[in-house]
């Protein structure tokens, strides 16, 4: 009985936590009662997890565009009869042209640009496909892009961390030697370090680095929508690509694929809905070690993506890409060593 | 004389509400879609707000409306469109509702995750989340919207972010 009533309270309580609405003696509370009571803290979480709901909400709200233009809205009905008419016809005379001016010319306007840049890339991939004017040997070649995750071992040190994080990007990109399907835009991405977890003993580190190498294959067309953009020529596409770049996906391997010196390449398939959403993981090539397969697809299902586009539309689409997982038994710099 | 009265009155309504339009509208339309989660019938739902706005200052002038009246009539029609909708998901006659109901244009992952979270919110609790967290009332003033008390508000509060949290969290 006791519990119960204490537990309604604790509610009202995390509620006026997740709004900033709490005094010191209310955040003392939640605290207390948290620390005794492991159900409330797996379901509600510590205090800072739930103003970090609410931030979420915030982020939500303020990446909006969404911007309904007086016009749009009142003059949506005015179809309809004859108080809404009226009134509907009063806006309109109070806006004037002004808003008229603007839905009819400013939304043009707005959606051109657009499309000028989602031409761009279309237009790359048109002239990687079939340009009669380039060189015998550059003609089938196709820039690979890949990723490599580093993975090494090291002994604690407080300050090492720090002089890594500053590493990567002074470094080149290295050239691997695993092939794996060629992207279709070129992205330039500066290499980011990937601490994944410390340990008391040694401590491991996962390093994404960024990689090119020219291959001479030529390129798979396996979707029927790529087949339709050839033929239809004048469509413009944007590729699927997760949001915040391709560092956004950040396979974590267990801690046995260290101990077990796990290596290899993961080639994945993730299918990408019109939202965004990733719906589905496909290893194309399996890295030889399952826990690796399943850390990239993990994580793969994890990010969020961009939708292809078609026209300007968003449509399902395909996310390609691989992971090389590498690890460095060089115990003494922490650094990992260049591959080959 | 009855007609010119008539004409003022309107003219006068016309520029409160036609006030109100310009300083609500865009935030109370983003509002409401999220609460429906359809930007047609958010639309849809704005308008007849500020229709509604315009009819009482027509009824009585001297009424002061608020920006709280404003999101009153907005919630109070929003948590209607939604039990109509549920009866109608529930009976199955219209699956396409389900479909168009996660199609909000925005593309960041933090808009995605909040729209997930918002279709599997009560009405009540996604009103409360919505009015403190996304409209920036207080619990207080959200309280005096809803007509309730501000600890049910933070209660309500409390079990939306917790579901909230779990959609968040859960990968796909």
């Amino acid at each position: 009985m006791r519990g119960s009533l204490l537990h309604k309270e604790i509610e009202s309580l995390a509620g006026a936590l997740a709004l900033g609405e709490a005094t010191d003696a209310d955040r003392r509370a939640y605290r207390e009662h948290i620390a005794s009571c492991t159900r409330c803290l797996t379901e509600l979480g510590g205090e800072h997890e739930l103003a970090r709901t609410t931030a979420t909400i915030v982020q939500a709200r303020d990446g909006e565009v969404w911007d309904p233009q007086p016009g749009n809205v009142l003059r949506r009905r005015s179809r309809g009869l004859s108080p809404v008419v009226r009134f509907a016809a009063a806006f309109a005379i109070t806006f004037g042209l002004a808003a008229s001016a603007l839905h009819y010319f400013a939304v043009p306007a707005r959606t051109a640009p657009a499309s000028v840049v989602s031409y761009i890339p279309a237009a790359e991939t048109i002239r990687h496909g079939a340009t009669p004017a380039a060189p015998q040997t550059q003609q089938r070649r196709l820039m690979v892009y890949h990723n490599v995750v580093q993975m090494a071992r090291a002994p604690v040190a407080p300050s090492e961390s720090r002089s890594l994080a500053a590493q990567p990007s002074s470094r080149t990109p290295e050239i691997a030697a695993v092939t794996v399907y060629p992207q279709t835009a070129p992205r330039s991405k500066a290499p980011a370090s990937v601490p994944v977890w410390r340990d008391p003993v040694w401590r491991t580190v996962a390093r994404m680095t960024t990689t090119s190498l020219s291959e001479t294959s030529p390129q798979r067309v396996s979707s029927a929508e790529m087949l339709q953009l050839r033929s239809a020529g004048r469509s413009l596409t944007n590729e699927a690509a997760p949001l915040g770049g391709e560092t956004a996906i950040n396979p974590q391997p267990p801690m046995i694929a260290y101990a077990e010196g796990a290596e290899g390449t993961t080639a994945f398939e993730v299918l990408i809905d019109e939202r965004g959403m990733p719906t589905k993981c496909v290893i194309t090539k399996p890295a030889g070690y399952r826990f690796l397969d399943e850390a990239v697809c993990k994580a793969a299902m994890k990010a969020r993506y961009s939708p292809k586009t078609l026209d300007g539309r968003p449509v399902p689409g395909l996310y390609r890409d691989a992971f090389t997982f590498r690890v460095s038994s060089n115990e003494s710099d922490g650094l990992p060593k260049p591959i080959h | 004389m009855e007609q010119v009265y008539l004409v003022t009155g309107i003219s006068a309504a016309q520029s409160r509400v036609e006030a109100l339009v310009r300083e609500h509208q865009t935030k109370l339309a983003r509002y409401i879609r999220r609460m429906v989660g359809d930007a047609d019938v958010a639309l849809d739902i704005t308008q007849d707000v500020f229709f509604s706005a315009y009819r009482t200052l027509q009824r009585e002038p001297e009424r002061p409306l608020t920006a709280g009246w404003l999101y009153k009539t907005a919630t109070n029609t929003a948590i209607s469109f939604l039990r109509r909708k549920k009866i109608l998901r529930f009976m199955s006659l219209d699956r396409e509702h389900d479909v168009r109901s996660l199609r909000i244009d925005e593309r960041s992952a933090a808009s995605i995750d909040l729209q997930a979270a918002m279709r599997r919110l009560p009405a009540e609790q996604a009103a409360a989340i919505m009015l403190t967290s996304y409209a920036g009332y207080s619990s207080q003033e959200a309280a005096a919207i809803l007509g309730t008390s501000a600890d049910a508000i933070r209660q309500r509060v409390c079990r939306a972010l917790r579901t909230m949290r779990a959609v968040m969290t859960e990968s796909v």
